[in-house]
């Protein structure tokens, strides 16, 4: 498969005050051309600021530091602001965890997602409209007419996140990231987005960079998956080998720390501590002060991810494999 | 079945500590020129269950179930609109003001949100202890060093008294919140989503620590949860609510093993399970829960239930024993 995005020592920060907060720092990641790929990482491990880094929407604090983002080997970062429009939306599309944030409250929802359309495609007013109805159809939204004539308030959290993945989807985008899509659903409404988002894939065809903290939903839904800590990847592996044999402490921590449903453990794993404050990383490995493994090197110098496991594809960075 | 008007009859030696009957709590929504009550959000609508002294009760449902109203009622933070609650035979609702103020130290609750269920403005040292102040438990030394050895205990360092609730992360703030609720030394702890708020990492930590504080403190959880692989890890038993009510109650193993309401079983069957090598039989329930402003007739889950009957919008099923130990709100279960 082709590369369809290629991410290359990706710096992005953030001035605050107290200092400089390396978000993002040194990503490296590629997403193949239709494939699914997971990014997991716990707050604050810089997952969310790499998609905004992707879509080039950070706050005004925030910036690029370093690095390339090639989308079909042209690279976004440095891009003019005009030609990034274009792609955005267009080609990349992204869907946020609370879509009332991307919804425009004084607009329907049938008119906010005629106007993706109609900015993307060069259609008129009446094409964007229908294309918008089509579209709440193809999400499972019942009567599709009337709702979009609604208010993105009338509807409930689950339909807005319908609505949200319908306009995300119209212009057909190559690649669509979902930050968190279902992580302020409701089981029942979550296992219905998620089954949304497989059969549309089949549709469409896009890409998918999944954003998540829940290992489960990862489980269900991605090709391969990259674990995020303290602003960069420490392993990324085809999805079974990463759950069969995580190879970085941090991953295998994590797999260990979750409860398993029907399988009730006598006492939890822990990973001891808590991640670090983000104005004062330590040096080397930033998991090192919660890591049981504590390797050589590892106090002083950052380990690069590079091929660890059994295959080519499993990455991993520690230095307890060198 | 007739709604049996249920005896407010004092549970005796049971070996119940909380046991809840018929509770109902009903919001009224307001409305028309003279704010008349127009309609009922019917948030609780008849629960019961008990919970014995040193086991843990796991509450699961989704938004709108009715959950933390339930918990919210048995604090009496909030009144409830019919029904009882007692606390070792005592009457919780009929409670009068020195009584209550009694049973407040008995009873205790963890919030979800580590943020905002912490005054902003009050040392850790005063939070932990406001709780010690109110009901005048010993000099201001001894409440200083009883804070001391509280935080100690939940895994915080007695020094930190004199910080504030910003200089913590969001695990620790809940360990601080977990001190709070132990200063009495209460024999129930209502937990409302107490790990909802923290990272995977964080969440273990708590989960354990309250396993050990219930050891150490012989200490009766009902904890309030939406995850049921959170709430299976901790809990004795579970139930389920759907729509203001508990549709199925039974030993933890037993429901995730067995469940015997169709909205169990739909909800264990997609629940997310961290294991790409895991294939099941997913059922993908249509549709939203409906308005608890105005529930379906007969059984609530009926208007989302695969194996719903007409038989189901006449009669309401009621909560039955379909096995030994296990309780099912479903004509079919």
């Amino acid at each position: 498969m082709s590369d369809l995005l290629r991410i290359e020592d990706l710096h992005t920060q953030f001035h605050v005050h107290g200092g400089t907060v390396k978000a993002v720092d040194g990503v490296n990641l590629t997403i193949p051309a239709k494939a699914t790929v997971g990014l997991v990482g716990e707050s604050g491990s810089g997952k969310s600021i790499t998609a905004l880094s992707i879509m080039r929407l950070l706050e005004k604090n925030g910036r690029i530091t370093q690095g390339h983002v090639f989308f079909h080997g042209q690279d976004l970062v440095g891009l003019p602001d005009e030609q990034m429009q274009e792609i955005r939306g267009n080609d990349i599309s992204m869907i946020f965890q609370e879509p009332m944030t991307a919804l425009n409250p004084v607009f329907t929802v049938g008119d906010q997602i005629a106007e993706a359309v109609r900015l993307h495609q060069k259609v008129d007013r009446e094409a964007g409209l229908k294309r918008a109805i089509e579209m709440l159809r193809l999400v499972g939204i019942s009567d599709p007419k009337r709702r979009a004539g609604q208010y993105p308030h009338e509807l409930s959290g689950g339909m807005r996140q319908r609505v949200m993945i319908a306009m995300a989807l119209s212009t057909s985008p190559e690649l669509l990231i979902a930050d968190e899509p279902t992580t302020a659903l409701d089981v029942t409404i979550q296992a219905q987005i998620l089954k949304l988002m497989r059969n549309l894939k089949g549709e469409f065809g896009s890409a998918i960079l999944l954003i998540t903290h829940d290992l489960g939903v990862v489980a269900e839904m991605c090709d391969s998956v990259a674990v995020m800590y303290a602003g960069r990847i420490v392993e990324q592996a085809p999805t079974e080998e990463l759950f069969a044999s995580p190879k970085h402490p941090y991953t295998q921590g994590l797999l260990a720390s979750i409860p398993r449903l029907g399988k009730k453990q006598e006492r939890l794993h822990v990973i001891t501590g808590s991640v670090p404050n983000p104005l004062a990383v330590p040096p080397g490995c930033a998991f090192r002060p919660r890591c049981p493994i504590k390797a050589p090197r590892s106090d002083r110098d950052i380990p690069a991810l590079k091929p660890n496991g059994s295959t080519a594809e499993h990455l991993v960075a520690c230095w307890q494999y060198e | 079945m007739s709604k049996q008007k249920q005896r407010a009859a004092a549970p005796q030696a049971n070996g119940a500590l909380l046991k809840v009957q018929d509770l109902v709590k009903f919001f009224p929504i307001k409305g028309g020129l003279l704010q008349q009550t127009v309609a009922n959000v019917r948030a609780v609508d008849g629960v019961s269950f008990e919970i014995k002294k040193g086991e843990t009760l796991g509450l699961i449902g989704e938004s709108g179930s009715g959950k933390s109203t339930v918990a919210r009622t048995i604090m009496r933070l909030i009144p409830p609109t019919s029904g009882e609650a007692w606390l070792e035979g005592r009457s919780i609702f009929k409670a009068k003001k020195k009584e209550l103020h009694e049973m407040r130290r008995e009873v205790q609750i963890i919030f979800q949100d580590p943020y905002g269920s912490l005054n902003p403005r009050m040392s850790v040292g005063e939070i932990v202890g406001e709780g010690l102040l109110v009901h005048g438990v010993g000099s201001a030394h001894e409440r200083d060093k009883i804070v001391s050895e509280l935080l100690e205990v939940v895994g915080l360092r007695g020094q930190y008294r004199g910080r504030f609730p910003h200089e913590f992360s969001g695990g620790q703030r809940q360990r601080i919140g977990i001190a709070r609720a132990l200063a009495l030394r209460p024999k129930l702890i209502i937990a409302d989503e107490p790990v909802s708020a923290l990272d995977v990492s964080i969440q273990s930590q708590i989960l354990n620590l309250l396993e050990d504080l219930q050891n150490e403190f012989d200490l009766t959880y009902l904890f309030v949860a939406h995850n049921m692989a959170v709430v299976e890890q901790v809990s004795d038993r579970i139930a389920v609510m759907y729509l203001g009510k508990i549709v199925e109650l039974a030993p933890a193993e037993q429901l995730l093993r067995s469940p015997r309401h169709p909205y169990t079983k739909a909800l264990i069957s997609v629940i997310p399970i961290p294991d790409p090598t895991v294939r099941r039989e997913q059922t993908v329930l249509s549709g939203e829960i409906p308005s608890p402003t105005n529930p379906p007739s007969g059984c609530h889950f009926r208007t989302r239930c695969p194996i719903a009957t007409d038989y189901c919008a006449e009669v309401e099923p009621p909560l039955r024993e379909v096995s030994k130990g296990q309780f099912a709100a479903c004509h079919y279960a």
